[in-house]
C-alpha cells in the first residue's frame, strides 16, 4: 500500500510518501507563501527517489482546510488532477483532524486553529478518534461553552501550543503515518471532480449580498 | 515534420479554459467555462470567488476538452499554461494543474504570458508578417507593441493610467450601464451619435495613452447635466465617448505603422471585440494599404486556444519551465 499525503493549508507545506506503514519520503517546509514552487518538485522527488511510478500510487490524502484559501487550493488542485488522470483514490482530511494523530490517552481530542480577533476553528473527537463535532468557526467564549458539555479528560491541540484555561494543551505535530493508517476513521473516498477546500468562512463580498 | 499537439490551460481571471492546439494554428477543441454570470451580481470580478470556481471546475474542463477531442494527455507534446499576468488566486489553479499534468505524463511545461496569448490569437486568422505592429487593448492593458520577429515584443507606448477596458467599465458604471459595461457602450454607440463635446485624450507626439481625463470628463458631464435637471442621452454619450477613445487609439497606432514601416497590424485583447474600434482601424488600414488582422470574436475574450498558439513557438525554441514554475501576477511582456 503506497499512500501520498499532501497539505498546503498552513504556513508549513507537507509532502509524505508512506509505504506499508513506513515513511519513505517526508518533507515539511515553511515556504513563506510560496507552496506552489515547492509542492510538485517535492512530490516528483518522492516518487523518483523511491523508483515508484506515479500510476502505482494506491491512495492520495489531501488537506482541505480550514486554513489559507489560496494555500489550500495549491494541493487540492494537484490532488484533483492526480486523482482524475491516474485514477487514484483520493481522500480529503481536515486540517483539524490532521492534528490529533500524534497524541493518546484522553477521552476527547480538541484540535484548534487560532484566527484573528479571539476567533478560532475547532473540532472534537472521542477517545477512539471518531469525529463527534463538525469543523466549525467560533468565538473563544462559545468554544469554552461547548467544551463544558463534555465530561472526561480533554486535550486541546494547536499549532501554537497556547494554554487554554484548565485544559491540558499541547502543540500539534502532524503524523503522516498515522494519518495514512486512520484516514477511513472519519473520511470517505471522494470523486476528484468534486474535491474542494472546506473554507468554512464566507467571502466578504458574498456575506454583503 | 511531425505534428505538434499542445494542451493549454488559461485561468488568469474569471474564465477556466482548456484547449488542444495542433501546430500552433489548428484548433482541435477549446472549452471555456465563463463565470461572468456569477460575477455580474457583484458588479465586477471578485477574485476569491473566481479562484473558488476555478478549483471546482478545473478537472471537469480538462476532461471535457480531452473527450471532445478524443485524445489523451499521453498524445500531447507539451502542456502550456498562463503564468501571468492576472489574479494570483486564479492563476495558481491553472499553473498547479498544468504542472501536475506535466509531471505525471513527463511532458515539457511551457509558461505563456497572457498578452503573448492574445497577440498569437491572430495566428488562427493569418500567418504573421514581420515586422508588425500590435495594438493590445483589454481590461488590464493598452499598449502598442513592435514585433521584429516571433516572440520579440518591444513596447513603444502604453497607458499612463487606466487601461482602455477599465475606462469603458468605469464610464459604464457612471451611466448606470450594467456589467460588463464595455460591450454595452459599444452597442449603444452604434445607436447614438457623437453630439457631446469631449476632449481627445493625450493627443500628443508620443505613443502613450491616458484615459483618466476622459473618464473624469464623462463623469463631470453626467453630473452637470443631472444638476441642471437635464436627461443624459446615454446612446449619444456612448457614441461621443467611443468616438474620441477609438480616434486616439487608431491615430497613434497608424502613426506607429508609418514610422516603423510595417505592413501588418494585429489587434489583441478583450477590447479588440469592440466594433467601433474595428471599423475605424479597418477604414484606415484599407486607405493606407496595411494588412489588418483581428481575432475572431470568440478569441477576443480569455481562452486557452491563444495560449496554445503562443506556446507553439516556445515549444520550437524549447523554452520550457520546471516544476517550480511560479505565477507572476504582474509580469511584463518582453
Amino acid at each position: 500500500m503506497i499512500c501520498l499525503f499532501l497539505d498546503t493549508s498552513t504556513e508549513v507545506l507537507r509532502v509524505s510518501l508512506v509505504r506499508d506503514g513506513k515513511a519513505i519520503y517526508d518533507r515539511q517546509l515553511e515556504t513563506h507563501n510560496d507552496h506552489s514552487s515547492f509542492l510538485l518538485p517535492f512530490v516528483d522527488e518522492a516518487f523518483k527517489k523511491n523508483n515508484i511510478e506515479f500510476k502505482d500510487l494506491d491512495r492520495l490524502i489531501v488537506g482541505v482546510g480550514p486554513g489559507s484559501f489560496t494555500g489550500t487550493r495549491v494541493s487540492i488542485t494537484v490532488a484533483k488532477v492526480y486523482g482524475y488522470s491516474m485514477n487514484v483514490p483520493v481522500f480529503p482530511i481536515s486540517s483539524l483532524e490532521m492534528m490529533i494523530y500524534g497524541v493518546d490517552g484522553y477521552d476527547y481530542y480538541v484540535p484548534v486553529i487560532e484566527d484573528k480577533n479571539d476567533k478560532l476553528y475547532f473540532s472534537l473527537f472521542d477517545k477512539n478518534k471518531k469525529q463527534i463535532l463538525n469543523d466549525n468557526y467560533t468565538s473563544i467564549d462559545m468554544f469554552y461553552d461547548t467544551l463544558k458539555s463534555y465530561n472526561g479528560k480533554v486535550l486541546i491541540i494547536s499549532h501554537s501550543g497556547n494554554s487554554y484555561n484548565e485544559y491540558d494543551a499541547v502543540k500539534s505535530s502532524i503524523n503522516s503515518i498515522e494519518i495514512c493508517a486512520n484516514i477511513e476513521n472519519n473520511n470517505e473516498q471522494i470523486n476528484p471532480h468534486l474535491l474542494k477546500p472546506n473554507y468554512i468562512k464566507k467571502i466578504d463580498a458574498e456575506a454583503k449580498l | 515534420m511531425k505534428d505538434i499537439y499542445i494542451l493549454a490551460i488559461e485561468s488568469s481571471c474569471d474564465e477556466t479554459s482548456v484547449s488542444i492546439i495542433k501546430n500552433g494554428n489548428i484548433e482541435i477543441n477549446t472549452v471555456v467555462l465563463s463565470q461572468i454570470d456569477i460575477h455580474k451580481k457583484f458588479g465586477g470580478v471578485v477574485p476569491e470567488i473566481a479562484s473558488r470556481n476555478h478549483v471546482e471546475n478545473i478537472t471537469l474542463v480538462i476532461d471535457e476538452c480531452l473527450k471532445k477531442s478524443n485524445m489523451t494527455v499521453d498524445e500531447m507534446d507539451a502542456i502550456a499554461v498562463t503564468y501571468g499576468p492576472g489574479l494570483a488566486g486564479s492563476l495558481i489553479v491553472g499553473v498547479e494543474a498544468a504542472k501536475t499534468l506535466a509531471m505525471l505524463y513527463n511532458k515539457p511545461l511551457i509558461p505563456v504570458h497572457h498578452i503573448a496569448g492574445h497577440i498569437y490569437a491572430n495566428r488562427f486568422e493569418k500567418e504573421l508578417q514581420f515586422p508588425l505592429i500590435c495594438l493590445v487593448v483589454s481590461g488590464g492593458h493598452t499598449e502598442i507593441i513592435y514585433m521584429k520577429e516571433n516572440y520579440s515584443f518591444e513596447k513603444i507606448g502604453g497607458t499612463l493610467d487606466d487601461s482602455v477596458g477599465e475606462c469603458y467599465d468605469k464610464v459604464a458604471r457612471v451611466l448606470d450601464i450594467p456589467y460588463p459595461g464595455g460591450p454595452k457602450i459599444d452597442e449603444y454607440a452604434h445607436i447614438g451619435k457623437h453630439s457631446y463635446n469631449l476632449p481627445i485624450p493625450l493627443d500628443d507626439d508620443s505613443y502613450n495613452f491616458s484615459f483618466s481625463g476622459i473618464k473624469s470628463a464623462v463623469i463631470n458631464l453626467a453630473h452637470n447635466e443631472k444638476q441642471r435637471g437635464n436627461d443624459i442621452n446615454v446612446y449619444d454619450l456612448s457614441a461621443s465617448f467611443q468616438d474620441v477613445v477609438t480616434e486616439i487609439l487608431s491615430k497613434k497606432t497608424m502613426r506607429a505603422i508609418n514610422e516603423y514601416n510595417v505592413k501588418q497590424l494585429l489587434v489583441a485583447g478583450g477590447v479588440s471585440a469592440n466594433k467601433g474600434l474595428r471599423e475605424k482601424l479597418k477604414e484606415l488600414c484599407e486607405k493606407n494599404n496595411v494588412d489588418l488582422v483581428v481575432p475572431k470574436f470568440s478569441y477576443c475574450t480569455d481562452n486557452a486556444a491563444m495560449i496554445g498558439a503562443a506556446a507553439y513557438y516556445m515549444y520550437l525554441d524549447k523554452r520550457f519551465a520546471n516544476l517550480d514554475l511560479k505565477i507572476k501576477p504582474t509580469d511584463k511582456l518582453n
